[in-house]
């Protein structure tokens, strides 16, 4: 049996499930189902769009809501008024119904998650309080606390929806349908570009940033959708009540819909649907708590987060990952580099051959009082593989965050490719060709292996949203180029048996090569490596040695900050050696290995004469 | 102009409140780098309590204090039982989580004790209005923004002039060099929480008598506190202050010269311009993110 | 004669990254210990654990007869070991005053005069600290700050210093000031742990020098003999041993 097949036998006993509901009556030549608990599996439906809309937040952008009732709210409004006031169709209101949660959506996240994530929580929060103000005191409008009522009957194509055995329960197979597509945009999100630069934003954003991701635009669509899932289920609501007033949608509405989403495993497929049934029962056995419920509730999300804080379904998959892990075999690493056919395509967006491909000019980077970086001017040929060098503090990392985008000069000019660079961002960098990887790894830690080399394509796709939604032909071919592509960056450094392990279970030495992998994918033509060596082995790094040189060879550029210095050595065409932000030295390797500069600033002065010459360098192996 | 004037006194009086619970929310943030989430129930306890208090013949001032003290061990009991398990890495969410439904629960179990009818917190400042300028005002609410001076100043004297505040401006800076020097940085946080419960049951004890205490008197509050430290860039102390009192004065000219029903929506919209135009707060610096 | 200082078998990990692999190393009453070597050689990790800023994965570290693994940072101050971390972390929002009385906070309630008399000495040792005792720290230099660091140190009464790359970022003058200082500050009788990259300065003021390369101790020996090993450059400048 193939892994796919469990999810799909699932799905497919769900729906026909679903199907089949409405008539069990009769089949089993019963009373059940009557309408009363058709109705409650249409409201746990309708939840369970919202709460999908919310593991897309949760679950993959990492981002908290707690109005999303009120968003819900917005769209049931939205369709109501409509519908009442406007005499729109029921298509058309519905419509209004999820572009307006949506929109609103994407106004409270853009300010909001520029800062701190958490400030979005609370932005959601203050959302829900005046919403659920505005309508209960803008009485003309909205009814007040008497709402609105009498909303007109759904119809499609002159035909009255409604959930009774007359139409065909043609109202509930609607929902069925809804809660069906919501199920897929998860689905489909979840396995696109899109899904993965939200888990990647969670997880790390300066690496996210450093593939091309922009991180404020991600985490704002992800609010976006959910919000829009949320006025679904809040326009479908009220079509199904033909009622609605605030009352509904309440923080502790938003509350319960939170827990529903990590009750059930948030950031899973299934997670959502499990989390809705098991709460929605259980909230009808609780309902004779009254006052109590809500004090059930939040004890109910404490013990969550204490005993199973991924959920059921997370918790039942990590329990399943165990016991599989336990018989598996060792996994085979493959040797590398390993330059497989095909490979020469990374190298190929290379800057021309003997162009500059940075020139610093007097750059200057300071903190507060402290220079980090003093007037460094240097210059990278394209194609070659450039050192960086000096004692610890000596600014060599804040030149490549310079270079980068990360950090920002505080005066002199950077130019890149023939551009001057002029305060640009991070993922506009990286779309630019300039690619890095980090000094402590900085993996995508849940994701699998290839997935992080998958996000590191995230700036070559051309498919839109839409096209990405739909999964059009034209975008499973590019998908199906971008997989294969990051397959063979994996059989280049030799990770192949792992393409399906969570990156964070491998071992260090691994974590580096996944790293070096996933800066590949970009295609850069400038690869800026944060001391790669360090923590390896030695067998280790003669292999990074020959991945580095191999890749100069095929035409990229390569910057190294190292320490290692046999490494440098062994790699480097030219070599620029910082001390307290300015540059000492600036040559070729063996140049520079021999100038007393370089002997003081690293070991202290006196030391070229006390200690062995230093200028016997010429039993250093080039 | 007596309208100006009514709106310029109650308008600090409640912008007092704001910006108390705002420095409840700096003095979190600044020791733990997480906050306890539904601080308003903190406020909501002091009120209540005292009312519970005063119910089994305790005078209003033993009352209030004996109130002040039990919500600021329930703050540090937070603190150690649900944000600290769950503030163990950078960046982390769940103790937001946690602090929520521990929120919910007291919220809700309030409710079903001590009755979802707002009570009467007697005191003698809140019998008869006085008049001043024109403007009627209660001496209670004249006493918010005496208060908040007070706090304010005891608060800067508590950072800069003794060893324990010293202590948490020290591991509110870094928390590894506060440990090398001798310092429990985990006991700080907790004391920092203790010291906000002080300050947020404070408020509702002083506010109390104005609105009547209920169990959900403190879930607003509590969030137009964390706003306001949010616009003012949640680390600086003074800029807290300032946009408490602000947003409090700029609260009750919407409340006179439009109604009570568009006060909340203007007053976070406005919030949520300000956080636009300004990211990093009013008051705030650029925090530098090392990579 | 006891050591005041024992590490038996310490590892040190980040997640799956082995920074420390096993590091046995002793510091005896008064002596002055130097541990060397290049960039990312583990050093920084082994004096975080011995100082209680982190947890070895394994090992022991005994401080004074007693086992001391486990315990944190502040509960060493307390025990008699202070370490002046890399990158010196004064903090830079107090005054330079506050910080040395911060430095007395283990001892505050129970020996007030005697931090005080401690803040006199440590301003006679470094006088221009004395100048700038209402400035914040954070506009002092590079130089300055260290001299803080290591004073706000001292005034926990350490038994034992540990200093982490004193000279990083700093420039020769300033480390032909300090170094002196801390020699003296030994023959006073304080024991002194010192991380140093800058190996030239470290094996001329200790007694005896640890020289660490991937996480291991490669050898060690007394320093003035090590300044002569062609072993210790080539550990420097990554030149192939000969062998």
């Amino acid at each position: 049996m193939s892994p796919r097949a469990g999810p799909r036998i699932a799905v497919a006993l769900m729906v026909a499930a679903l199907a089949l509901f409405p008539w069990t009556g009769d089949v089993l030549d019963t009373r059940w189902p009557t309408s009363y608990e058709l109705r409650l599996v249409i409201r746990a439906m309708i939840l369970a769009i919202v709460v999908i809309g919310l593991n897309i937040l949760v679950g993959f952008a990492g981002l908290v809501s707690l109005g999303q009732a009120a968003l819900m709210g917005l769209g049931g409004h939205v369709a109501a008024l409509l519908a009442l006031r406007a005499d729109f169709p029921f298509a058309a209101a519905m419509v209004f119904a999820v572009a307006l949660p949506a929109m609103m959506g994407a106004v409270l996240a853009f300010p909001t998650v520029r800062v701190r994530p958490l400030y979005l929580t609370v932005i959601t929060i203050a959302f829900g309080f005046v919403f659920v103000n505005v309508l209960r005191e803008w009485v003309g409008f909205t009814g007040g606390a008497s709402g609105l009522a009498s909303i007109p009957r759904p119809t499609i194509l002159g035909e009255p929806l409604m959930a009774v055995r007359r139409t065909g329960f043609n109202l509930y197979y609607l929902i069925v349908l809804c809660l069906l597509l919501a199920l897929w945009v998860q689905w489909a999100l979840a396995r696109s570009r899109y899904g993965r630069a939200m888990r990647a934003s969670s997880q790390s954003e300066n690496a996210s940033r450093a593939l091309g991701i922009n991180i404020v635009a991600i985490r704002t669509l992800a609010f976006a959708i959910s919000a829009g899932f949320a006025g679904l289920g809040g326009g479908l609501f009220a079509n199904l009540a033909l009622f609605i007033n605030y009352e509904t949608f309440t923080f502790s509405a938003s509350i319960e819909l939170l827990l529903m989403t990590i009750l059930g495993g948030s950031g899973t497929l299934a997670g959502p649907l499990v989390g809705t049934t098991v709460l929605f029962t259980a909230s009808q056995a609780l309902q004779g708590l009254h006052e109590w419920q809500t004090f059930a509730y939040g004890l109910l999300l404490v013990l969550v987060l204490f005993l199973m804080p991924q959920g059921i379904v997370g918790g039942l998959a990590a329990l399943r990952r165990r016991l599989a892990g336990r018989g598996m075999a060792e996994r085979r690493t493959g040797a590398w580099p390993n330059f497989v056919p095909g490979f020469d395509a990374v190298a190929s967006e290379r800057d021309a051959a003997g162009q500059a491909t940075l020139i610093t000019r007097d750059l200057t980077l300071r903190f507060g009082g402290l220079t980090a970086v003093n007037r460094v001017g240097m210059e990278v040929a394209s194609g070659t593989v450039h050192a960086l060098i000096g004692p610890n503090g000596a600014g060599k990392s804040s030149v490549l965050n310079v270079v980068s985008g990360f950090y920002r000069a505080t005066s002199g000019q950077v130019s890149l490719f023939g551009e001057t660079l002029a305060g640009r961002a991070p993922h506009q960098l990286a779309r630019a060709g300039v690619a890095r990887s980090f000094q402590n790894t900085e993996l995508f830690a849940t994701m699998t292996v290839l997935e992080n080399v998958l996000v590191g394509c995230h700036s070559r796709y051309r498919a839109g949203f839409f096209a990405t939604i739909l999964r059009t032909p034209r975008f499973r071919a590019e998908e199906r180029g971008m997989l294969a592509e990051a397959r063979m960056l994996l059989e280049v450094v030799g990770l192949t048996g792992f393409a399906e392990e969570q990156a964070r279970n491998l071992p260090f030495g691994h974590q580096r090569r996944l790293e070096i992998a996933r800066a590949l994918a970009p295609r850069p033509k400038l690869l800026l490596l944060d001391e790669p060596a360090a923590g390896l082995t030695h067998g280790e790094i003669e292999e990074l040695v020959a991945l580095i040189r191999g890749l100069a060879d095929r035409g990229m550029t390569v910057i190294l900050v190292e320490h290692h210095v046999e490494m440098i050595m062994a790699v480097s065409d030219r070599v620029t050696v910082l001390d307290h932000g300015e540059v000492i030295a600036d040559g070729p390797p063996a140049q520079v290995q021999a100038d007393p500069r370089v002997i003081e600033a690293y070991f202290g002065r006196g030391a070229a004469q006390g200690m062995p010459a230093a200028a016997a360098h010429a039993d250093v192996p080039a | 102009m007596e309208a100006v004037i009514q709106y310029l006194l109650t308008g600090l009086s409640v912008g007092s409140v704001y910006a108390m619970m705002g420095l409840g929310f700096y003095v979190m943030w600044s020791a733990a780098k997480a906050v306890n989430f539904t601080y308003g129930d903190i406020f909501m306890l002091g009120a209540v309590l005292t009312v519970v208090l005063m119910d089994i013949g305790i005078g209003l001032l033993p009352a209030a204090l004996l109130a002040i003290l039990a919500s600021a061990a329930g703050a540090a009991a937070i603190e150690r039982g649900f944000v600290r398990p769950f503030n163990r890495e950078a960046n982390a969410i769940g103790w937001m989580l946690t602090t929520i439904a521990v929120g919910t629960m007291l919220e809700s179990s309030t409710t079903a004790l001590f009755g979802s009818n707002p009570r009467m917190l007697p005191s003698p400042l809140a019998q008869e209005p006085i008049r001043l300028g024109g403007a009627g005002i209660y001496p209670q609410e004249l006493l918010l923004p005496a208060a908040l001076v007070v706090v304010t100043a005891a608060l800067e004297l508590f950072y800069r002039r003794t060893l324990l505040g010293r202590a948490m401006r020290a591991v509110a800076y870094n928390r590894t060099a506060a440990g090398l020097v001798g310092i429990d940085a985990d006991r700080i946080t907790l004391i920092a929480f203790a010291l906000a419960g002080v300050l947020g049951a404070l408020a509702g004890v002083l506010i109390g008598p104005v609105v009547q205490a209920s169990s959900t008197m403190g879930a607003i509050i509590g969030l137009k506190g964390f706003m306001v430290a949010i616009i003012a860039g949640i680390a600086n102390a003074r800029g807290v202050v300032i946009a408490g009192l602000l947003y409090g004065v700029t609260e009750k000219f919407i409340e006179g010269y439009l109604s009570t029903a568009a006060r909340d929506a203007i007053g976070f919209t406005l919030m949520v311009l300000l956080l636009l135009l300004f990211p990093q707060g009013l008051f705030g610096k650029k925090e530098f993110s090392k990579v | 004669m006891t050591a005041l200082l024992s590490v038996e078998g310490v590892r040190v990990s980040y997640g799956r990254i082995e920074a420390v692999r096993g590091v046995d190393l002793a510091v005896a009453p008064g002596e002055f210990v130097g541990v060397i070597g290049s960039n990312g050689a583990g050093k920084s990790s082994l004096m975080r654990a011995i100082a209680g800023v982190l947890k070895p994965a394994a090992g022991r570290v005994s401080f004074d007869g007693a086992e001391v693994t486990r315990l944190k940072s502040h509960q060493m101050v307390a025990k008699g070991l202070a370490m002046v971390p890399e990158g010196r972390m004064v903090f830079a929002d107090q005054t330079l005053r506050d910080n040395l009385l911060l430095g007395g906070f283990s001892r505050m309630r129970t020996d007030r005069a005697g931090v005080m008399r401690d803040l006199e000495r440590v301003l006679v040792l470094f006088p221009r600290l004395r100048e700038r005792l209402d400035q914040e720290a954070g506009t002092l230099s590079g130089g300055e700050q260290q001299m803080l660091a290591i004073a706000r140190g001292l005034i926990s009464k350490p038994r034992l210093l540990v200093i982490d790359e004193l000279s990083l970022g700093l420039a020769p003058l300033i480390l032909d000031m300090l170094f002196p200082v801390l020699s003296s500050l030994n023959r006073e009788g304080l024991s002194i742990l010192l991380v140093e990259q800058m190996a030239s300065y470290a094996l001329a003021v200790t007694d005896r020098t640890y020289v660490m390369e991937n996480g291991r101790v490669l050898f060690e020996g007394r320093s003035a003999d090590l300044a002569r090993d062609p072993r210790v450059l080539d550990a420097y400048l990554g030149r192939r041993r000969a062998a």
